[in-house]
Order: C-alpha cells, then sequence, then structure tokens
C-alpha cells in the first residue's frame, strides 16, 4: 500500500472515529425529546374551509363532483387537525434529514419537489402516508427500524407516486361506489362488492410500488437496498433490535432473580408474508417483494449508493428516533415495548438517564395496574361522571415473538410485591447514579409508599444479611445448638428449619432484595421516613370491603375547587347531520360553533373571575411556533393522560416536561370541553368537561350531559357555566 | 313590607357574592306568561251551545328562582276574566228568592255573568336529566288557589214569562267571591335569549277538583245535585269555564333573568 493511501486512511478513519463518537456522545448520558423549532410553514396557518373553498374552485364538473366535494372537505379538515395536533414536527432534525432525502429524489422534478411537503410525526406506527394535497407523513418509528437511507427513498417515491394519481380521492369515490352499490357495484353480496374494492386498493398500491421504484431508478440510490424495504415491513411489529434479555439487567450482588422467571426458550419469529391479503389494501409482502424483485437488477447498480444524503447522518437520526420511540411507547401505554426499547439502547448508552427513566416509569406504571386493591382504595373521581377504567394489563407473552417476550413473560408472572422490589431497587441505584434529577427522585418516594400502602412491606420485612451470611450463622447456631443447648424446644427447631428451608429457596427473592440498599443511609431514611408519615391506612382485607360500598355510593353533587386560573385547549365540536342511514359531518357549521363554544368558555369565565390562558391554534401565525410547542406539549400530555381512564395513580410521562409549562402559563389546571350533536329526526347533545391536574394528572372533574335538544347558545352557556361554576366556586370549609 | 325587603336583600347578596346554579350564575327570573285555554263548554258570552270550542287567555307575572341545579322555585300571580253564558235564555232559578221563583237573567247589552280570577300557583320546575335551571325541557308541578269573583247585573232579572215590563228587583249582591283550587302539571321548554330574555313555552294540564266534581255530578246525575241558590247556579256554571281553563293550556311566556 502505498504512503499517501495509508495516510488517507488513517485520516478518514480518524474522522469516522470521531464523528462516530460525536453522534454517540450526544445520548451517553440523556435524551431531549425532539421539538419544532423554526417559523410555521404557510401550510399551517391555512384555515381547513379556506383551503376546501380553493380546492373546491378546481373540481371539475363531473359525474362524482359531490362526492369530490365531501372528500376535500373530510380531507381538509383532518389534515388541518393533524397539522396542529403537535404530532408533526417541524424544522427538527428528523424532518430536515428526511426532506433531504426527498430533494435527492426528487432532484430532476423541482416543480413536483415544490409541490411535496415531508413531515416527520410523533407516532410508534411503523408507517408513511401521504394526502393528495401533497403531504407526506413519516412516523418516528418507521425511521427506528429502517436499515439505509435508499429504503427511505423508496418509502418516499412510493408516496410520492400515490400524491402525483391523487390515489385517495380515488379511493374515496370507490369507497362511496361500494356504498351506494353503483358503477362497478351494482351485482354481487356486499362482501363481493368489498373484495372488488380492495383488489382496486392493491392495485393502487402495487402501482406505487412500481411507480416507486421507476423514479429511485432516476437516481443515484442503490436498487439492491431496497429488497430490505419489504423486510422492515415484513418486521415491522418486532422491536427495532433483537437483543437477547437478560436477567441480569435487573440484578445486583444480593438481588438475584429466580429462574422461573425468565423463558429459557423464546418464541420463534414467523412473519408469515403470505397472508391472506383479500381483505386488505395492501398487497401482501411476498406479493410485493415478488413484483418488484425482477426490476431490482440493473447493470449500474455498482455506481449506486445506499447514501446520498449522509450515512452519518442517517444514522444520528435513527439512533434519535429509536429514543424518541422509546418516549413515544411510553405515551402510547406500551409499557412493555418501552422498557425492551430501553434496554436495548442501554446496551448501548448504559449511562444514559433518559433511559434509566424510562425503565422506571414504565415499571412503575406496570406495577401500578398489578395492584388492583391499591387502586380501588385511593381512586376517587371528582365529578358528576366516571370516566371508565381502562386498567393496563399485560399483552399475552406467548403471542409475542422473539426475544422481547422474556420482558411480557417475567412482568406478567411477577407478582406486586415482588415487581415493587424490583423497581425500587432499580429507581434507585439510578436515583443514587443522578441525584439531582427530580424524577427519579420523585419515583423513589412514590414506590417507597407503594411499598407500605399497596404491599405492606415495611424495612423489618426485608432482610439485612445475605443468604450466604445467614446460612453460615445457620450453621454455626445449628453447631452450636447441637453441642451445647441440648434443652433447646421443639418449637425453636422448627422455626429454625423453617428459616433454613427460607434461605435456601429463590422464590422468595424479595427477602434479600435490598441487603446492599439497605446499607445506604439514604435509603434507610426514606424508607422509614415514608413508613412514619403514612398518608394512606395500609390497605387490608378489611379496609378494601370498607371501602367497597363508597365507591358504589352516587355522588349527587360535583365538589367544587376554589381554582383561580385554568388553562383552556381549543374545544371539540361536532354537528353530524343524519340523512338515509348516513352520518355527514358538518363541517363548517361545526368549525362555526367551535369558535362560539370557544367565547362561551371566555365568557363564563370572566363572569366567574376565574383567570384563564387559551392555547388555542385557531389563530396561530408564523412566528408562533413556541404557542405550537406548548400546545403540542399539552395535546401529548393530554393524550396519554386519557389513556389512563380514572387511574390517578399511573404516572403521566409527559409529566415532566410540563413543570416548564406550568410556570410560563402560570396554572396547573388544563380544562377541556367539548360538544357533540347530531340531528336526525331528533337533536341530540352529548356535552363533556374535563379537568386535570397538570401537576399530578390527577382527574380533578369529568362531566358529561346528554340531551335531546337543539345545541342552542343558551344550553351550552348554562353547562359551560354550571362546569366553570365548580371549578371556581371555594369548597364549603 | 319590612320581611319583603329582607328577603329581596337576601336574594341579591345569595346572587352578587357567590357563585351559584342558575344561568350564568343569575337565579331569579321575573316574566310575563300568556296562557291560551281552549274551552269547550260555553266558552264565551256570545256561546248558546252548551258544547262550543272557543279559547281563552290567561295572563300571568312570575318569578322563579333556581334553587338546585335542576330545580326552581315557582311563584305566579295569574289573572283571568271572561264572560259566562248560558242556554235556555239564561234561566236561573232564583232559590234563595223565592218570593219570585224562577227568574230569567237579561242583561241587554252587557256581558251576562263576568268570571274574574285571581290565582296564586306555588310550585316547582324541574328540568329534566342533562338541562340546567332555567335552561331546557322541564316539568313543573303547581298547586293553584284560585280566587273567583262573579259579577252580575243584580237588576237584569225578568220574570220566567219575560216581557220587559216584568222585571224583577234586584237579585242577590251583585257579586259572588268562592275559592277553589287546581293541581297542574306543566310540560315546557325554556330558553334564553341575548343571555337575558328568557323564552318559556309548554303545555299545562291542570285538574280543578271541584269543577271536576261538579262536571261529573251535572252530566251523570243530570243536575239533580244542583244547589239550587242563585249564586250556587253561577258557581257551578262558571267552574265549567275553571274546569275547562285548567285542563288544557298552551303558553307562551316572555322574562328576564334579573339576578
Amino acid at each position: 500500500m502505498n504512503y499517501s493511501v495509508l495516510k488517507k486512511s488513517i485520516y478518514t478513519g480518524i474522522i469516522a472515529l470521531l464523528f462516530s463518537s460525536a453522534a454517540n456522545s450526544q445520548f451517553a448520558k440523556d435524551y431531549t425529546p425532539i421539538v419544532s423549532s423554526g417559523s410555521l410553514p404557510e401550510e399551517f396557518l391555512k384555515t381547513a374551509r379556506a383551503m376546501s373553498i380553493e380546492d373546491i374552485k378546481t373540481i371539475g364538473y363531473g359525474q362524482d363532483r359531490a362526492v369530490k366535494q365531501q372528500f376535500v372537505m373530510s380531507n381538509n379538515y383532518f389534515l388541518k387537525d393533524l397539522l396542529l395536533s403537535g404530532e408533526v414536527l417541524i424544522n427538527d432534525p428528523l424532518t430536515k434529514y428526511v426532506n433531504k432525502v426527498a430533494d435527492e429524489l426528487l432532484k430532476s422534478n423541482p416543480l413536483l419537489r415544490q409541490q411535496i411537503h415531508i413531515y416527520v410525526t410523533k407516532s410508534s406506527d411503523v408507517n408513511a402516508y401521504a394526502f393528495d394535497k401533497g403531504f407526506i407523513f413519516v412516523n418516528v418509528g418507521l425511521l427506528a427500524q429502517l436499515e439505509n437511507e435508499a429504503q427511505l427513498a423508496y418509502i418516499l417515491a412510493h408516496e410520492i407516486d400515490h400524491v402525483m394519481k391523487k390515489h385517495s380521492v380515488t379511493e374515496y369515490i370507490e369507497n362511496v361506489k361500494l356504498e351506494n352499490g353503483t358503477s362497478n357495484y351494482e351485482r354481487g353480496s356486499y362482501d363481493e362488492r368489498s373484495l372488488a374494492k380492495y383488489r382496486f386498493s392493491k392495485e393502487q398500491e402495487s402501482d406505487a410500488d412500481m411507480e416507486g421504484l421507476s423514479l429511485i431508478k432516476k437516481t443515484n440510490y442503490s436498487i439492491k437496498a431496497l429488497n430490505g424495504a419489504f423486510d422492515v415491513l415484513q418486521y415491522s411489529y418486532l422491536p427495532f433490535e433483537l437483543v437477547d434479555f437478560k436477567k441480569s439487567f435487573f440484578e445486583d450482588e444480593y438481588l438475584t432473580l429466580p429462574d422461573t422467571l425468565f423463558l429459557k426458550q423464546t418464541s420463534d419469529i414467523k412473519a408469515n408474508d403470505d397472508y391472506d391479503d383479500s381483505k386488505s389494501t395492501h398487497p401482501n409482502i411476498r406479493k410485493r417483494r415478488g413484483a418488484i424483485e425482477p426490476e431490482l437488477k440493473v447493470s449500474d447498480e455498482a455506481s449506486r449508493k445506499k447514501y446520498l444524503v449522509s450515512e452519518e447522518e442517517f444514522k444520528n437520526v435513527r439512533e434519535t428516533a429509536r429514543f424518541e420511540l422509546c418516549r413515544l411507547y411510553m405515551v402510547e401505554r406500551d409499557y412493555m415495548n418501552a422498557i425492551y426499547a430501553s434496554y436495548i439502547l442501554l446496551e448501548k448508552y448504559p449511562d444514559n438517564l433518559f433511559l434509566k427513566k424510562t425503565v422506571s416509569q414504565g415499571l412503575y406504571n406496570v406495577l401500578v395496574n398489578k395492584s388492583s386493591s391499591y387502586n380501588r382504595s385511593t381512586i376517587s373521581i371528582a365529578g358528576n361522571s366516571s370516566m371508565s377504567s381502562r386498567s393496563y394489563s399485560i399483552p399475552d407473552y406467548t403471542k409475542i415473538e422473539g426475544t422481547s417476550q422474556r420482558v411480557y413473560y417475567m412482568m406478567d408472572n411477577l407478582e406486586s410485591k415482588e415487581l415493587n422490589t424490583i423497581a425500587l431497587a432499580y429507581t434507585f441505584k439510578a436515583h443514587k447514579q443522578y441525584p439531582d434529577d427530580k424524577t427519579l427522585s420523585a419515583l423513589t418516594d412514590s414506590l417507597f409508599s407503594f411499598m407500605i400502602n399497596s404491599n405492606s412491606l415495611f424495612l423489618n420485612d426485608f432482610s439485612r444479611k445475605s443468604k450466604t451470611e445467614l446460612k453460615n450463622q445457620d450453621t454455626i447456631q445449628v453447631v452450636k445448638v447441637d453441642s451445647t443447648d441440648v434443652e433447646e424446644s421443639k418449637y425453636s427447631k422448627i422455626k429454625k428449619q423453617q428459616q433454613k428451608v427460607e434461605v435456601e429457596t429463590e422464590d422468595n427473592f424479595t427477602k434479600y432484595a435490598f441487603v446492599g440498599l439497605l446499607k445506604d443511609d439514604e435509603f434507610v431514611s426514606r424508607y422509614s421516613k415514608m413508613a412514619k408519615g403514612l398518608t394512606q391506612k395500609p390497605v387490608t382485607d378489611e379496609y378494601v370491603k370498607k371501602a367497597k360500598p363508597q365507591t358504589k355510593k352516587k355522588t349527587t353533587d360535583a365538589p367544587f375547587f376554589g381554582i383561580d386560573k385554568v388553562i383552556f385547549i381549543d374545544p371539540f365540536y361536532m354537528k353530524i347531520k343524519n340523512e338515509h342511514g348516513k352520518a355527514n359531518v358538518q363541517f363548517y357549521e361545526s368549525e362555526d360553533r367551535q369558535q362560539v363554544l370557544l367565547d362561551i368558555q371566555k365568557k363564563c369565565a370572566d363572569r366567574l373571575k376565574l383567570q384563564y390562558t387559551c392555547l388555542t391554534t385557531k389563530d396561530i401565525a408564523a412566528g408562533d411556533i413556541e404557542r405550537y410547542n406548548d400546545n403540542a406539549l399539552l395535546n401529548e400530555w393530554l393524550g396519554e393522560r386519557f389513556k389512563h381512564g380514572d387511574n390517578n395513580d399511573e404516572l403521566v410521562t409527559s409529566s415532566e416536561n410540563m413543570k416548564q409549562l406550568i410556570e410560563k402559563l402560570g396554572a396547573k389546571y388544563v380544562a377541556w370541553s367539548g360538544v357533540y350533536n347530531s340531528k336526525g329526526g331528533a337533536y341530540r347533545n352529548t356535552y363533556f368537561f374535563i379537568l386535570l391536574d397538570l401537576e399530578t394528572g390527577k382527574l380533578m372533574k369529568f362531566e358529561t350531559r346528554y340531551t335531546r335538544a337543539k345545541d342552542s347558545n343558551d344550553l351550552i352557556s348554562s353547562f359551560v357555566y354550571n362546569s366553570l361554576m365548580h371549578v371556581a366556586k371555594k369548597p364549603k370549609q | 313590607m319590612k320581611n319583603k325587603i329582607v328577603v329581596f336583600l337576601f336574594l341579591v347578596s345569595c346572587s352578587v357574592y357567590s357563585q351559584v346554579p342558575g344561568y350564568l350564575g343569575k337565579r331569579l327570573t321575573i316574566g310575563y306568561a300568556n296562557y291560551l285555554s281552549p274551552s269547550f263548554i260555553y266558552p264565551s258570552s256570545k256561546s248558546t251551545d252548551r258544547y262550543e270550542l272557543g279559547l281563552n287567555t290567561t295572563h300571568c307575572i312570575n318569578a322563579e328562582y333556581a334553587i338546585k341545579k335542576r330545580t326552581e322555585f315557582c311563584v305566579s300571580v295569574e289573572f283571568y276574566k271572561t264572560g259566562i253564558a248560558r242556554e235556555d235564555g239564561y234561566q236561573y232559578s232564583a232559590g234563595g228568592y223565592s218570593d219570585y221563583g224562577s227568574a230569567i237573567y237579561r242583561p241587554g247589552d252587557k256581558t251576562p255573568i263576568q268570571l274574574k280570577s285571581t290565582n296564586v300557583s306555588l310550585g316547582f320546575k324541574f328540568f329534566r336529566q342533562g338541562f340546567i335551571a332555567p335552561v331546557g325541557k322541564y316539568q313543573k308541578l303547581e298547586f293553584v288557589l284560585l280566587s273567583n269573583k262573579i259579577i252580575y247585573d243584580k237588576n237584569s232579572f225578568y220574570d220566567q214569562y219575560y216581557s220587559p215590563d216584568t222585571r224583577l228587583p234586584a237579585l242577590g249582591l251583585g257579586e259572588y267571591n268562592f275559592k277553589t283550587f287546581a293541581i297542574a302539571l306543566t310540560l315546557g321548554r325554556q330558553r334564553v335569549l341575548f343571555n337575558s330574555i328568557i323564552l318559556d313555552t309548554g303545555f299545562r294540564f291542570g285538574v280543578s277538583p271541584n269543577a271536576v266534581f261538579n262536571f261529573l255530578l251535572d252530566d251523570i246525575f243530570d243536575g239533580s245535585m244542583s244547589n239550587s241558590a242563585l249564586e250556587s247556579q253561577f258557581k257551578q256554571d262558571t267552574q265549567y269555564r275553571i274546569f275547562a281553563g285548567q285542563l288544557f293550556n298552551f303558553h307562551i311566556g316572555l322574562g328576564f333573568l334579573a339576578f
């Protein structure tokens, strides 16, 4: 090898190493969730109505005009909701990168590029989707699974074809024809007609696959790499990596988990790619792969590359997506995947605070749901209605494939006190590593409290000596007894024998779990402090029995809260007209009524001298990215909290980021209300009002009213006033 | 008067200094309503047939106070004025004035008999599930005390073989007062317009037991139980009207949210 080549290789190696260490270093200690930045794009600022009016003008006077109008409106309102929901990321590293790939893809067609708007959305689903208006959304879940940039380019090319050929509207028209039994759907049963419609959809997908490939061929992206894109789809239900889950993850010198908690053999990955797709909108993977495979052979493959933008950037984006995915799993209440994904990343970044917190929070939330008696005694819903209890249950481990099955199996088989012990040990150790982190500290306290209140385990229930120490001690005692204490009673001998058996068995691992931690003064003092300052009566059978009738007691009136400041978010309003057995959303009317409800809220709050901040995105301006992010944060928090139903104990993981928002807005309560009004002969109204504590996640008030009446302003005003009156009025002493 | 002021001030203080149920915190509604009742028996002074359809009106001033989220306490004063006609040439038995036997009442251009009722009603409005007083559908249960005054021209009685020169001396006092009561159920709906005006519409079904009793007696026993006294005959006639007036009403009212 010539010297200059060697020198170049060394330099390249050093630079690559530096880059890779730089890339890793940002995740080594912590991870900050991605947020939007810069200014809001123009398409975010247009109202759905303005967009619809504009689009309707472009619809010709063909036979499908009415259906197209309907599509345009529903599509625009749905799109607008999505754009302002906060799920869409703007000017973040992920979106920037995906757009760079799109730039490469459409280098030869700048006009088309201008019409395409690509954003990354905060969703764990392995998916990308397009709107006919030129919007393509790529989920974080998909980015986390990709192998290379070429695969991303191919997925984008596929979606671009959907946009170009306006597949959405065509499919919508087909759906309407199917429902009405017109055109090609005049004959045959409903099932036969459905199958015909699915065939139509599959044809569109196959077309997009082929056209996407044609588009890719015009670029320098590797064609060979595309085959992997179908692997991504085929195995999308599996975690982004397959890493063996070891029980040592939760163990230490003293906390030893029994082997019975771990599956010796996990299920094989089946991932059938030739499944029955007759009732699917997409052809099965084998068909899709088979269709493009003959086209994958190109003569210039050698000159083509997997990465045209940057391999480093791709890997960095994918890593960010994987971290974000851990967070999204928590938000979406998928605790098993959150724990396992964090575990995978902790193998790489063992000191990452974010990942440790995710594991702790995941364990805590599983624990809270495991202990039903704890929930029964602590839940108290303040309000007229009760939100449905949505208890989280661990998915059936037998249906899980791959190594993550061990996590499901272990969590399913752990008893409440065992899980509590593991969670406390893990969280306390993480807290010792990051003593300044308030979330970990608070979580530790919650786990101590759970230990005492729910599992009735106190310091004395844990051994301060290890099994080995006890065994040695026991041997000495036995020897001592045998030689000198001939008078020892029968009962003493039985007790000693029992102790010996207990030491030897693995099942009581919790007894020896804290041997190491009990040497830590902070652990002992916090545990003792929590035990002394019992805020709740320990749950005993008797207590639970007593508590039961109270839960059945009907509350005649909601309590008053004496709250002086509340954050309102955009209210919900939907007007439905039932005609000829079909429910049609009245988009314009719903939008107008939403504004009315917003005004009524303000007026009622003013009358009650209730200070309010309305985080509305109705009048958002280009420079309002901060408001956009605040709204996104709040929406995500609410989405997560609603998944918990009336379970006030389950931790809302996004609460950590909420503290800043609370400080900024000066209010820690958020209110959301809405009306669902339908008319089909008679009017039917459903009004709801929800009040939540952003700090604790506690559901303060959940009120619903069902009336058979027109949704007149006075009716809605009376509802809103009543709800807010209970919020503002001070409770009776 | 002093008591009234105290009650008024108490209500004002309750409303101003606390956040209460009611529409935007306003609990007291004061309003006017007009009750329209079809009348089937001698509906007007011009009626000659006993069973004839006519329409009567009652003017009502009411005050309603939201005491609970779905309950209002209602007080109202109703004014009802109508003429009562009678078939058979308005022939009455001059019982109690026995010197004359039967007498024919011929008031000329004047309304034959005037019925003036001033009724006081106390009741509760129960708003239906989902609604909050004073908005939405409600059921009102009320007790009505009817103070009735019958006015007639005591100098318009003639001998039963009528001729203008057979006018009898004044019979009775020219007016007769009696009280009765009714129990009524209203199915209605209230709306608030411009956040201050109340629009109240509904149907009322009422039963005046005395009237029912008399009505049944008259029909079933052919009036055999009727009192022969002149005033009693007037009373019986008016009770038919009261019965019809209370039986079925449609009302429309306007009010305002006071405080």
